[in-house]
């Protein structure tokens, strides 16, 4: 393997895991208060108590994504030290944005858990208002990166000074709103085939929930089909390399490109549909018995596979580019850290040692939501 | 109008000065919640420990109790440390040419420890009671330990490097003409790491958009885990490790106090228990403090010398210091050249410029940084006394004395330790944040001490006034929510401990 190529797949198994923890801590953030606001003007306490758990689920989320920001950035920086300053210089202004919204949305989250049921009830929904807004902030800054790396807007500006130039970016806005989206149908149509799962024990408040999760995630999905379709056009208006390698056929242009990554696009949209087909299924299908269970458990893989699935499509077409400029692009090796060689085994072992703790992290997160532990009773603001 | 007054300070400031000050009190703002999640853990194993190996469930309720705080004092830090992390990617964003290099190995070592301090102290807060053979819980905590002092010792890894940049040979002795000492195994390229210093003084942080540099420059390092060995390392590590116990323990113990004061005196027994175990972890740690700062302090005088100059009070021409001359010369009357010495020396730099900052820095410093230092010696060696009171206090005939001196003051030993805990927090605060200031401000004006000053790896974006207000604002937000809710749990844990006597 070479080092760019170790560097590229370090950068892309990270930002694959990233992502997806991202995702759901963005979706389980708009979640909590709008959940909570339905139970208010319903009266609901068992909606209620769903609000609290998607927090719950929210707060172990943020703790491995955080993990996960942290491996993302020595990554970037010690693999790739230029194109992070790059990065960090160019596109200031939208990282600002981000980190804005990382420290609004953290102590907005604690807030937000230990002022339960101590503040007024619309006091209470508004904070969790902010810090939905907080969350969402995020990617609303951090996108600008892939949009900027699919089509370099802006550069030129932002070097002499004007930083807001790269908003100028085309695939910028609907790339942001179609990963915002995504984001929430993901997390609104887990908790509901979770809960729809769950609720083959009898349990009202489970079945409530996994309606509520189907309510917010259907709209969402919607939006993210919609705006997804739009970006792919805009992909291959803005940046051709790269909708050449995905979109294949589908495309305006017939670039050589180093994958090809036509068949796995069309598995995405197989995912996608899987997504759609079990959603509407288990809405209009209301009792619990074998053929919900196992539309609830498509529906629950599907949406958890579909995000960073759509990930790997959007980052590996560009290799081995790192930045596209319409039909080809900056070479990956230009950016590789020269200053030193990173020792393989570092890779190897990060990468390893990576999947086996998320690997234990997801059971252990598991086992102690699922209720499979005595010892889950967490404590503070119950 | 304080608002004002405050931004108009901040307009006077430059670029980098501004992104000074909000990145000193971002580092505070971690350290604070940092220091819980490394301390705490020693506290609660040792309950832990003493509550399996005597069957007492008050010790085990007391651990379990405190592994709470432990758990939302990690979650504080380790969100607080991604802020600072990408704050210093993104606002010293010329750092990344030693993040990229000599910094690389240990925050990429650094991660393996995170992760598994994440796993374990998640799996160790929820499986309290899963175990019917408790030492499996201990074992996991153990293991959040572990991970915890792994991750110190990578991050302070990266620190120490700026401080003394362990693999440059004896390049710094160059710039920095009293330095006559090799900084490690020359396994660096010195002209790529001197075109490099010159180009980021040239065109500052700027340097780096000229995506040909990294290639021209070729290979800057060659050997990546050099930075294992730098001396500094071990010495700062168990040092500021140390304090971080000392600082928690004593925390630990005033609660504790607090409730033999406080709480019903029925349970004074079970409170008095538990605060001899958290005032002794407290008393070790002050114990051996002593020996660890002096190692630090000898790596500085090795490595940094006009901080030492600063910390140790030395007038411009220098002096005699009997204690120090024993200590670091084995001559009780040698003389330590003054910052005026070191001025002639400068012309003789290939930067002259950066030499005559470095020691012109550290003499205007001396009257902030000779007060901390001092301030944290004396710290220091109030927390020692305490420790030996505290251990006389097992020897009958020893605390007979005590007793006898104590009486005199109107108080027994028990009760002086149990007072002594609450002003063993502010002691213990301060020694740790005036340590921690000493260090970072006498390195003034290096990021990376003779190689890159501060200023070189700023941002090329404008940061202005209002930004910086900003973003300390929101700094502070995460201070003030952060501390107010652990204060929050402990009072609720406390709460719960005081009705439920025992599981």
């Amino acid at each position: 393997m070479t080092s760019v190529w170790i560097g590229f797949l370090m950068l892309g198994v990270t930002i694959v895991v990233h992502i997806f923890l991202v995702s759901l801590v963005l979706g389980l953030a708009v979640m909590a208060p709008i959940i909570e606001y339905w139970a208010y003007r319903t009266g609901d306490k068992e909606l209620e108590a769903v609000s609290k758990d998607t927090l719950k689920y929210m707060a172990v989320s943020e703790l491995a994504a955080g993990v996960w920001a942290t491996w993302f950035t020595v990554a970037l920086a010690g693999f790739w030290p230029q194109l992070t300053f790059i990065a960090t210089d160019v596109l200031f202004y939208p990282l600002t944005i981000a980190l804005f919204g990382v420290m609004l949305g953290i102590p907005l989250m604690a807030v937000y858990w230990y002022t339960w049921d101590t503040v007024s009830r619309r006091l209470h929904i508004a904070i969790g208002g902010f810090m939905a807004l907080g969350a969402m902030l995020v990617p609303t800054g951090f996108n600008m990166i892939f949009a900027f790396l699919d089509d370099p807007v802006g550069m030129a500006g932002a070097l002499h000074g004007n930083g807001w130039a790269v908003f100028a970016n085309p695939l910028y806005p609907d790339f942001t709103f179609h990963r915002i989206t995504a984001a929430i149908s993901m997390a609104a149509l887990a908790i509901s085939a979770i809960y729809s799962l769950k609720a083959s024990s009898g349990e009202k408040r489970y079945l409530k929930a996994s309606k509520f999760g189907l309510y917010v995630g259907l709209p969402a999905l919607l939006l993210a089909s919609m705006s997804g379709a739009a970006y792919a056009l805009e992909l291959d208006k803005y940046s051709p390399y790269v909708a050449s390698s995905v979109l294949g056929p589908l495309s305006a242009f017939s670039l050589s490109t180093y994958f090809h990554l036509y068949p796995a696009f069309v598995g995405f949209m197989g995912i996608v549909t899987l997504i759609w087909v079990a959603s509407i299924f288990n809405i209009l299908h209301q009792t619990f018995d074998w053929t919900k269970k196992a539309s609830s458990w498509v529906l629950l893989v599907s949406v958890l596979v579909g995000v960073p699935y759509g990930e790997v499509l959007n980052d590996l077409p560009r290799y081995p580019y790192m930045v596209i400029t319409g039909t080809g692009g900056l070479p990956a090796s230009l950016f590789i850290n020269h200053w030193m060689d990173i020792p393989q085994v570092f890779a190897v072992a990060a990468l390893a040692v990576g999947a086996v703790l998320m690997a234990v992290f997801s059971c252990m997160v598991y086992l102690v939501f699922a209720s499979k532990l005595p010892g889950n009773k967490v404590s503070g603001g119950e | 109008m304080r608002c004002d007054g405050v931004l108009v300070l901040l307009s006077s400031a430059s670029q980098a000065n501004l992104a000074e000050y909000m990145t000193i009190l971002g580092i505070y703002v971690h350290a604070w919640f940092l220091v819980f999640a490394v301390g705490l853990p020693y506290v609660v194993l040792v309950f832990e420990w003493v509550g399996i190996r005597h069957r007492d469930a008050v010790y085990l309720t007391a651990a379990r109790k405190t592994s709470y705080v432990w758990g939302i004092s990690f979650a504080a830090g380790a969100a607080t440390g991604t802020l600072v992390e990408f704050g210093l990617v993104q606002v010293w964003s010329g750092s990344l040419a030693a993040i990229g290099t000599y910094m690389f190995s240990v925050l990429f070592l650094e991660l393996f420890a995170f992760m598994t301090e994440v796993v374990f102290v998640v799996l160790y807060i929820y499986t309290w009671d899963r175990y019917a053979y408790r030492w499996v819980h201990w074992l996991f905590g153990l293991i959040v330990l572990l991970g915890s002092n792994v991750s110190a010792f990578m991050i302070l890894g990266a620190n120490s490097f700026m401080n003394v940049p362990w693999g440059t040979g004896t390049l710094l002795d160059s710039v920095l003409p009293w330095e006559k000492v090799a900084y490690g195994p020359q396994v660096s390229n010195l002209s790529a790491l001197l075109a490099l210093a010159a180009a980021l003084s040239t065109k500052g942080s700027s340097a780096l958009t000229n995506v040909t540099l990294g290639n021209s420059l070729g290979r800057i390092l060659t050997s990546p885990l050099v930075i294992l060995s730098d001396p500094d390392l071990p010495a700062t590590f168990l040092h500021t490790v140390d304090a971080a116990i000392i600082v928690v323990s004593f925390e630990v113990s005033s609660v504790l106090a607090y409730l033999y004061f406080r709480g019903d005196p029925n349970r004074r027994k079970e409170f008095l228990g538990l605060f001899r175990k958290s005032f002794g972890v407290a008393a070790v740690a002050s114990i051996l403090q002593p020996l660890f700062g002096d190692m630090a302090g000898r790596v500085e005088y090795a490595y940094q010398y006009t901080k030492f100059l600063a910390a140790e009070g030395f007038p411009p021409q220098g002096g005699q210091n009997p204690v120090l001359g024993i200590l670091l010369k084995g001559n009780p009357t040698y003389f330590f050249p003054g910052f005026s010495t070191l001025l002639a020396e400068t012309s003789s730099s290939v930067i002259p410029s950066a030499a005559r900052a470095t020691v012109l820095g550290a003499e205007e410093a001396e009257p902030l940084i000779f007060p901390l230092y001092y301030g944290m010696i004396i710290s220091g060696i109030v927390l020692f006394i305490l420790a030996l009171v505290y251990f006389a206090s097992f020897s009958a005939r020893l605390a007979g004395i005590l007793e006898g001196f104590f009486s005199s003051l109107g108080l027994g030993v028990e009760k002086f330790l149990l007072l002594s805990s609450f002003a063993g927090v502010i002691i213990s605060m301060f020694a740790g944040g005036a340590g921690w200031a000493v260090r970072e401000v006498g390195r003034h004006p290096w990021t990376v001490y003779g190689l890159i000053p501060y200023y070189d790896v700023v941002t090329p974006a404008p940061i202005t006034p209002a930004f910086v207000a900003a973003i300390m604002l929101l700094e502070l937000l995460i201070f003030v929510v952060g501390t107010a809710a652990i204060l929050w749990l402990v009072r609720s844990q406390v709460e719960d401990f005081l009705e439920a006597k025992s599981e």
